[in-house]
């Protein structure tokens, strides 16, 4: 029997047509996130328009023993959205409606295929915000960032996603629905809507969320500093956190990112400039946000810096953004490949660390460019090389191992952000003994006991992975 | 039998060769222990293990009292921005703190436990011991079985040492201390119901937290219509999809029901 020839019949019997996609193009769309390392097509992709018809298609799923994967904006860097095992890719692409704002209570329920950034759009008029702002933000859905428990530059002062998602709709692995959270958090009981924040879409798909909203400071500085070592930079970054100041961001980029931004942009920095920190206060009350900006400014000066530029006013503030805001999209000028990087070290560590990075880099005979959130200690390596040349992918592969380690030695680690998808899971077994990773199996048994849900992610050797593994494995493995 | 622990080794054996324990310290919003389970008095399970003022970050043994723990802290220009409701205990035991996830007046500014916890060791039932979270203040590797274990009542593992972000002394919640009081309950709700809650209740208020919208209060809690309330008893699960899932979870890690019995009803 054709098998998917029958699926479609099944699957258009409750869906429209235009909302079942199975051509070769599209199939080959979804094949992978934005880590292109690892790649297998999904069946069928499905695009429903509701919490009611994500039950329905994931029911069948569980009729018919098909393998499903949610997918928000396919901007993940770990294979998070791709269909390991095939099956069908279950789109929010249609699910963008926000249902309602509550400005009283500062909270807003929103379907969860909707882009990050409309939710700020959507109340920047009354002053508020949805805080966490991965810099994917414009593309980027609130349900990849649920299930990625994504952070951003700001995230140093205001926090990652889970504290700013009180409740959420899910649609279990079995294909019921129901609601986690509270819109009053803090209460007593299971913190069920946390263990699935983060779970990157292994314990069910969330349609639905309420989000908190965040007032927009009054007050805003922002300094864009240059150093004449990364050394320097990455001193200053640990003695304003010592220092007991909290800004709201704080960033580095390197000279690898500065020469990708003088290509692409012909950005020009202070001569001698090694890296660039950038760093904003925040606050209601002016005074108090100067003085931590001068905090900032003895720390920045004390570590010798070349140069230190600030801005009050939104248009200044923006153009000294423009180096980390643009810094990732012109790397593409680098090479023709590029593997980022994501790991964390406890912030004190920052210096030595980055020496390890460099060190590893030339070691390996790879080009390293870091753009990354300094202040939660949260590294973004970006190694450019040509993924044609067998060897120069093994070696990026080496070298991105050995960072890995390094983080976990220096009780850190192995994503920050982007997660472990299918990217990590090799190197779960680094950061967590094998109870620890049954302790977490047992956790995710709560919500998924089956082998259906986002298979062959997060948690190494899952049954009925390790033997299809080779099919989507790309070539630097 | 009543048992001190005062080692991780002690804790693991005592785990693995009783029948039923009982591991949190007694506390108005608790039930009465049940006669039939052994007692593990963590509270002798105490002190510091490592602190990096630098990273805002310490390991600590789940016994120690917070008051403890804050006066260690300071000295280090460090600590936890807990500031306890009133009449609560100053040096109450981070397991039982954190075990049923108490509320404290400085939640509007600067979250609570779930926010704060950011690692656990924890002794499961078959005294397997097993770590979750990382030294990082941000960490997304694998499940975040740490989030699930505060407020879980002690019933899903025994928490051994935490790893907690602390605050530099100067960013601590500006907020007093309130004189002891008895408290009955603890109720929250959205800011808007807020008023009328507090209306509702009248001469029940012990104290009113307007910026987290959180009455501490005496007698029985309001009706409210959003919210939740946490008061002396038998811990009884209204919610049926948290009973569903509290259930599965019990399954999962604790089947033999050997941690808390009688804790929580589900
Ligand atoms: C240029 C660039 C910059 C980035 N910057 C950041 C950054 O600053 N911070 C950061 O944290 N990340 C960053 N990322 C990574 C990525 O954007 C985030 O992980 C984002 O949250 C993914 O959202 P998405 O909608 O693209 O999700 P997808 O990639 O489609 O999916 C990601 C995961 O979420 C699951 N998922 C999606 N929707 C749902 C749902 N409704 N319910 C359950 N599970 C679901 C998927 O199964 C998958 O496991 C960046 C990526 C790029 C390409």
């Amino acid at each position: 029997m054709d098998v998917e020839r029958g699926w479609l019949a099944e699957l258009m019997g409750f869906l429209r047509p235009d909302q079942v996609l199975t051509g070769a193009a599209a199939r080959r769309g979804y094949d992978c996130d934005a880590y292109t390392v690892d790649r297998f097509p999904p069946v069928a992709i499905v695009l429903p328009e509701s919490t009611a018809e994500v039950a329905e298609v994931v029911r069948w799923c569980n009729l018919r023993n098909v393998p499903f994967t949610a997918r928000g904006a396919g901007t993940g860097l770990s294979g998070g959205s791709l269909p390991a095992l095939g099956g069908i890719v279950i789109s929010t692409k249609k699910l963008t409606q926000i249902l309602e704002i509550d400005l009283p209570n500062r909270q807003m329920l929103a379907q969860t295929g909707i882009a990050n950034k409309k939710l700020s759009d959507a109340v920047k008029a009354a002053g508020l915000h949805f805080a966490p702002d991965p810099s994917s933000q414009t593309v980027a859905t609130l349900g990849g960032n649920i299930a990625e428990n994504a952070g951003g530059p700001h995230t140093l002062k205001y926090g990652v996603t889970a504290s700013h998602v009180v409740a959420l709709t899910l649609v279990t692995p079995e294909g019921d629905v129901v609601q986690l959270g509270d819109r009053v958090p803090g209460g007593p009981g299971l913190d069920l809507a946390g263990l699935v924040i983060g779970s990157e879409g292994t314990l069910g798909i969330a349609t639905e969320a309420w989000v908190t909203l965040t007032p927009l400071p009054n007050h805003v500085i922002t300094a864009l500093v240059a150093f004449g070592t990364v050394r320097e930079a990455t001193e200053s970054v640990a003695e304003i956190i010592a220092s007991g100041t909290i800004p709201a961001a704080l960033e580095i980029m390197d000279r690898g990112i500065l020469g990708a931004l003088k290509a692409a942009f012909n950005l020009e920095y202070p001569v001698g400039t090694e890296a660039l920190l950038l760093v904003e206060c925040d606050g209601d009350s002016a005074e108090l946000v100067k003085a931590e900006m001068a905090t900032v400014d003895a720390i920045c000066r004390s570590q010798n810096c070349l140069n230190l530029e600030t801005a009050e006013d939104e248009v200044a503030r923006q153009k000294l953004w423009t180096a980390r805001k643009k810094g990732v999209g012109a790397m593409g000028r680098l090479a023709p490949s590029i593997v980022t990087h994501d790991g964390v070290i406890p912030r004190s560590k920052l210096p030595e660390m980055l020496d390890t990075v460099y060190e590893v880099a030339s070691r390996h005979q790879i080009g390293v460019a870091n753009i990354f959130h300094a202040g939660d200690g949260n590294l973004h390596p970006c190694f450019y090389f040509d993924d044609r040349d067998p060897d120069q992918v093994r070696r990026v592969v080496e070298a991105g191992e050995e960072i890995m380690r390094r983080c976990i030695e220096l009780g850190g680690s192995i994503t920050g952000e982007h997660g472990i998808g299918v990217e990590k899971l090799d190197l779960m077994g680094l950061m967590f003994s094998p109870a620890d990773l049954e302790f977490q199996a047992q956790a995710k048994r709560i919500f998924n006991d089956g082998a259906l849900c986002n298979p062959c992610k997060i948690l190494p050797n899952q049954k009925s992975c390790v033997e299809h593994k080779s099919r989507w494995r790309g070539m630097a493995w | 039998m009543k048992l001190g622990v005062d080692s991780l080794d002690f804790l693991q054996n005592a785990v693995r060769e009783s029948r039923a324990i009982r591991h949190m310290s007694p506390h108005p919003f608790r039930n009465a222990p049940l006669p039939e389970a052994d007692e593990l008095d963590l509270r002798s399970y105490r002190g510091l293990i490592e602190v990096h003022p630098a990273d805002q970050v310490v390991v600590v043994r789940a016994g120690t009292g917070i008051r403890d723990l804050q006066t260690e802290l300071a000295t280090q220009g460090q600590g936890l921005p807990w500031v306890p409701g009133p009449g609560e205990e100053e040096n109450l035991d981070l397991v039982t703190a954190i075990g049923m996830n108490l509320p404290h007046l400085g939640m509007a500014t600067h979250g609570s436990w779930r926010e704060w916890v950011l690692g656990l060791t924890v002794v499961q039932p078959s005294g397997e011991i097993v770590h979750c979270g990382s030294r990082a203040v941000k960490n997304v590797a694998g499940y975040d079985v740490q989030r699930l274990l505060v407020g879980a009542r002690g019933t899903l593992g025994i928490i051994a040492e935490v790893i907690l972000r602390t605050c530099p002394l100067k960013a601590l919640p500006d907020v007093a201390v309130t004189q002891a009081a008895q408290v009955d309950f603890i109720q929250r709700t959205l800011p808007t119901e807020f008023p009328s809650l507090v209306a509702a209740l009248g001469d029940a208020v012990v104290l009113a937290d307007k910026a987290a919208s959180v009455v501490y209060g005496v007698g029985e809690p309001a009706e409210a219509s959003t919210g939740w309330v946490l008061t002396a008893g038998r811990y009884a699960i209204a919610d049926r999809v948290q009973a569903k899932y509290w259930q599965r979870a019990k399954a999962e890690f604790d089947p033999s029901g050997k941690l808390n019995p009688g804790e929580v009803q589900l």
